[in-house]
């Protein structure tokens, strides 16, 4: 019974030339929109990897002789977009793509993609994932809001029911139909993940069977979510009148993709403002003049390495020591000022985390925020996974200048020749970008997976569970 | 214990140093030192209703001694969520949310009656169907409009947080003229899917449809066409720039101080102070990186105002384009008078550092007169000014939108009543 009023109710879609055209253009923008963000995550990717190269030539060719001063010259690290980058940019494009790599300090990512880019009132949805999760359900809705009501207003619920069909049953049937209908509209959606995990994704970081699970992941989000609003939009169907309906579900969409999150992410930011940036610059060029910065200083550092050499060379003076004693306190300088950035930052990410905590229960509010919020993280496009990339950037960058310094304190130099001033410089390994693991998202993000199935699961049952007594 | 930039003082602190800058003697030092003085652009009383671009621009920045690009940086990491969601503010509320409203309360005006079989009833009372259907479709609309111009105004002129003087009753005014003018045009729209013969169900589709293109659609398509077409270079570049700009002069000092002694064979060079001819020096290798920054970061300001000249023209496209200039010109938080703010801090830095050249080449000391005659930002002279060229393109906008959706709804009705 149910599949014969799932195939009647997607009958009547298809005999409807209006929905039919505007589901046939809403197909034809996904499949362009997938089609031009996997074009455009190609240009980025191949570009990005390109100028990383150029840049570790550039490393391993550098003309100068002290291993210090190429600390100061630095390199540069690029970041590769996750694959996934093409369908959900996420919080991405607001992010910064390069790192410049350099000694005593820490520089943050610039070259953001979005900077400076007019952006109206950023309602701007052409992304695979928006147009799946802010576009597609304003479709169901207009579908769905009829076809409960539609049935009670022609008076075919008693026709219904003098042929043994249950009120339960044709909800389910017209549910089953609306969610068909729904991922049937996502398949360009679907393709493009496909097209995705089947070509290597090495360049981020990602392997394939976990960049499988993330996009698995990515999807089933969406069609979870996509299940709500069928539900919803039957739901509100079944128990209200076709327009009373439709302006209900149309004042939710607003509600919970244009003005919760909105609002949610405003007042987290007034509620938790993050400390002035010039005063943090401040503060650190005060604490590296002063060279103490009230719980650190560098004497205590020097004292620890000078400790530490030393019981390493086992000689009883500083002056017996066989390395160059100025540039081993280069090393104490570096873990310094690091001590001084890893306690700026540190203040930075807990305000981040507050804001994000106050964020979570927005959650409970608007679906869409939970939705967005877990296929950013398995896109690997939200701000954890940026602050995954620099955090691994700024181990590389410590571990270069370390690498590099403890040359000069040993006295080593590169050769004459090119091949031995290559092997030189590459004692500094190559920089390899890592993305965490997609078991610990399905962890960090089980608040907002939990919510969404608990609110497809409440719009399902408003659905079939209440029924209005206008069929048996 | 008051706050300085970046720093806490305490009293003492803070007495140490209004000495030391009451005893500075050296024009150069003075020139070179940073945080010594922060332009600041005033607060506007519709700015927290229509924040514009005053989350991606600063209304303040603080001398970084001698670097123009540093100056006028935007420094700012606000969570990325923010940037990528957006501010919730009135602009939007009205620009998108009322007239989803606007729909809900008039899509069945005309058919609610026809599909629950009184439309025979309405149309023997009442004495020309146009007439009703307007008068129904401008009351709701009307109500809508008129709750949130006295909430907004109250918010703005009567509550103690708000501001009564000339400007903000005036912005106010304007702003309510426009927002009534937008929802106007919601309402012709209303009236025009009502005189079309459709069910209420099709009334609605109708004016969401047209919701979306509005709202949605044309605006993200003039969104990537400019953002395609006026590429704006990064401050990252800017900086980059003056970097480089900084080294390029540094190769080339001898020719610098060669062609500034030329230009200055007044000075007489002391030979038993090399730190003389240092000064010296240094400022003519300022003054040239000084003027190929400055030309820079004027093409850098001259795009985003170019910019903003296209978005005005596309206005005519859709509704929502002039309302939002509209707002954001009451609010003076338009990308407009970020952009002037900033190109003044930038003369202002030029006139600072230039205002203390003559007692370098004079070779003498900062007197008290000197001190009190350094120059000072005037935040008067930046007051958020209305451009006039955006607005009445906004005015013609909304104007056309009206007036086509009218003529459209008056052929429906005609062509309706003749059948």
């Amino acid at each position: 019974m149910l599949s014969i009023i799932t195939r009647k109710e997607l009958l009547e879609i298809r005999r409807d030339p209006a929905t039919w055209g505007v589901l046939g253009v809403y197909v034809t923008i996904l499949a362009l929109s997938c089609v031009i963000s996997q074009w455009v995550w190609t240009g980025q990717t191949s570009n990005q990897v390109a100028r990383q190269r150029q840049a570790r030539e550039e490393w391993l060719l550098q003309s100068t002789d002290s291993p210090h001063l190429a600390t100061h010259d630095g390199t540069t690290i690029y970041k590769i977009p996750s694959p996934l980058t093409s369908v959900d940019p996420g919080t991405d494009p607001e992010l910064g793509t390069v790192v410049r790599l350099e000694s005593h300090r820490r520089h943050e990512a610039t070259n953001t993609l979005q900077e400076d880019q007019l952006r109206l009132l950023r309602l701007d949805f052409t992304t695979p994932a928006l147009l799946i999760q802010a576009v597609l359900p304003l479709l169901v809705i207009l579908v769905s809001h009829v076809m409960a009501s539609r049935e009670r207003g022609q008076g075919t619920w008693e026709l219904l029911a003098s042929l043994g069909v249950t009120r339960r049953q044709a909800i389910l049937g017209k549910l089953t139909a609306m969610f068909c209908l729904a991922a049937t509209l996502s398949a360009p959606f679907l393709m493009s993940l496909i097209w995705i995990v089947s070509r290597p994704g090495a360049d981020a970081g990602i392997m394939t069977p976990e960049f499988l699970c993330r996009a698995i992941a990515v999807y089933a989000t969406s069609l979870l979510y996509l299940a709500g609003w069928s539900a919803a939009g039957i739901a509100a169907s079944a128990h209200f009148r076709s327009g009373l309906s439709l302006m209900l579900l149309i004042s939710c969409w607003a509600g919970w993709t244009l003005i919760v999150p909105r609002l949610a992410v405003d007042l987290a930011s007034s509620q938790f403002p993050l400390p002035s940036h010039q005063r943090l610059q401040d503060a650190r060029e005060i604490a590296i003049r002063q060279s103490s910065d009230g719980s650190d200083s560098l004497e205590t550092f020097n004292a620890a390495l000078e400790q530490q050499l030393l019981r390493e060379y086992g000689v009883p003076q500083l002056s017996d020591l066989p390395v160059n004693l100025n540039a081993a306190r280069l090393l104490a300088r570096e873990d310094f000022t690091n001590s001084i950035d890893d306690r700026v930052e540190s203040q930075l990410a807990d305000v981040y985390r507050q804001q994000n905590r106050f964020l979570d229960w927005f959650e409970i509010l608007s679906p869409y925020l939970a939705v967005r919020a877990v296929s950013t993280a398995f896109a690997g496009t939200d701000r954890h996974h940026h602050e995954a990339f620099i955090v691994s950037a700024e181990h590389y960058r410590r571990s270069l200048v370390k690498i590099m310094n403890t040359a000069e304190m040993k006295g080593e130099r590169p050769g004459t020749t090119v091949d031995s001033r290559r092997q030189f410089w590459s004692q500094v390994p190559e920089f390899q970008q890592k993305l965490p693991p997609w078991t610990s998202l399905l962890h960090s993000r089980r608040w907002s997976i939990g919510l969404l199935v608990i609110w497809c699961l409440t719009m399902t049952s408003v659905a079939v569970l209440l029924p209005r007594g206008d069929i048996a | 214990m008051i706050t300085s930039p970046g720093i806490e003082l305490t009293p003492a602190e803070q007495e140490r140093q209004l000495q030391l800058q009451m005893s500075a003697r050296s024009p150069d030092l003075m020139r070179f030192t940073g945080g010594l003085w922060w332009s600041l652009l005033p607060a506007s009383s519709l700015a927290g209703h229509s924040v514009g671009v005053s989350g991606e621009w600063p209304d303040h920045y603080r001398h970084a001694g001698a670097s123009m690009a540093q100056t006028v940086a935007r420094v700012s990491r606000p969570n990325p969520l923010l940037r990528s969601v957006g501010a919730f503010d009135l602009t939007l509320l009205v620009g998108a949310i009322l007239p989803l409203a606007v729909i809900t309360l008039t899509f069945d005006v005309a058919a609610a009656d026809r599909e629950q079989g009184r439309w025979g009833l309405v149309r023997a009372h009442a004495s020309s169907l146009p007439r009703l259907i307007i008068s129904r479709c401008f009351v709701r609309v009307g109500a809508l409009a008129l709750l949130v111009i006295v909430l907004t105004a109250s918010s703005v002129l009567i509550l103690p947080t708000g501001q009564w003087d000339a400007a903000a009753v005036g912005n106010v005014l304007i702003w309510g003229a426009w927002l009534s003018a937008y929802m106007a045009f919601w309402a012709t729209l209303a009236i025009l899917s009502n005189a079309l013969p459709l069910s209420a169900s099709g009334a609605g589709l109708l004016l969401l449809l047209s919701w979306f293109i509005t709202v949605i659609a044309v605006p993200t398509v003039v969104e990537r066409v400019i953002n395609r077409s006026e590429r704006m270079s990064q401050q990252s570049e800017l900086l980059a720039f003056e970097a480089d700009v900084r080294r390029q002069s540094e190769l080339e000092a001898d020719e610098v101080w060669a062609e500034f002694r030329e230009q200055h064979p007044e000075i007489q060079l002391d030979q038993e102070s090399p730190q003389q001819e240092q000064l010296l020096r240094d400022m003519a290798l300022s003054e040239v990186i000084r003027s190929r920054v400055r030309t820079r970061t004027e093409a850098y300001f001259r795009r985003f105002l170019n910019r903003d000249d296209v978005l005005d023209r596309l206005q005519l496209l859709t509704p929502l384009l002039a309302w939002r200039t509209a707002a954001d010109q009451c609010a003076g938080t338009s990308l407009r008078h970020y952009v002037e703010f900033a190109q003044q801090t930038a003369a202002f830095h030029e006139e600072f550092l230039s205002c203390f050249e003559p007692m370098s080449l004079d070779g003498r000391e900062l007197s008290l007169s000197d001190i009190q005659n350094i120059p000072q930002f005037d935040a008067r002279q930046l007051q958020r000014r209305l451009h006039l060229p955006p607005l009445l393109l906004s005015a013609v906008s909304l104007a056309t939108w009206i007036a086509a959706c009218g003529f459209m709804a008056r052929w429906c009705f005609r062509r309706n009543a003749n059948q």
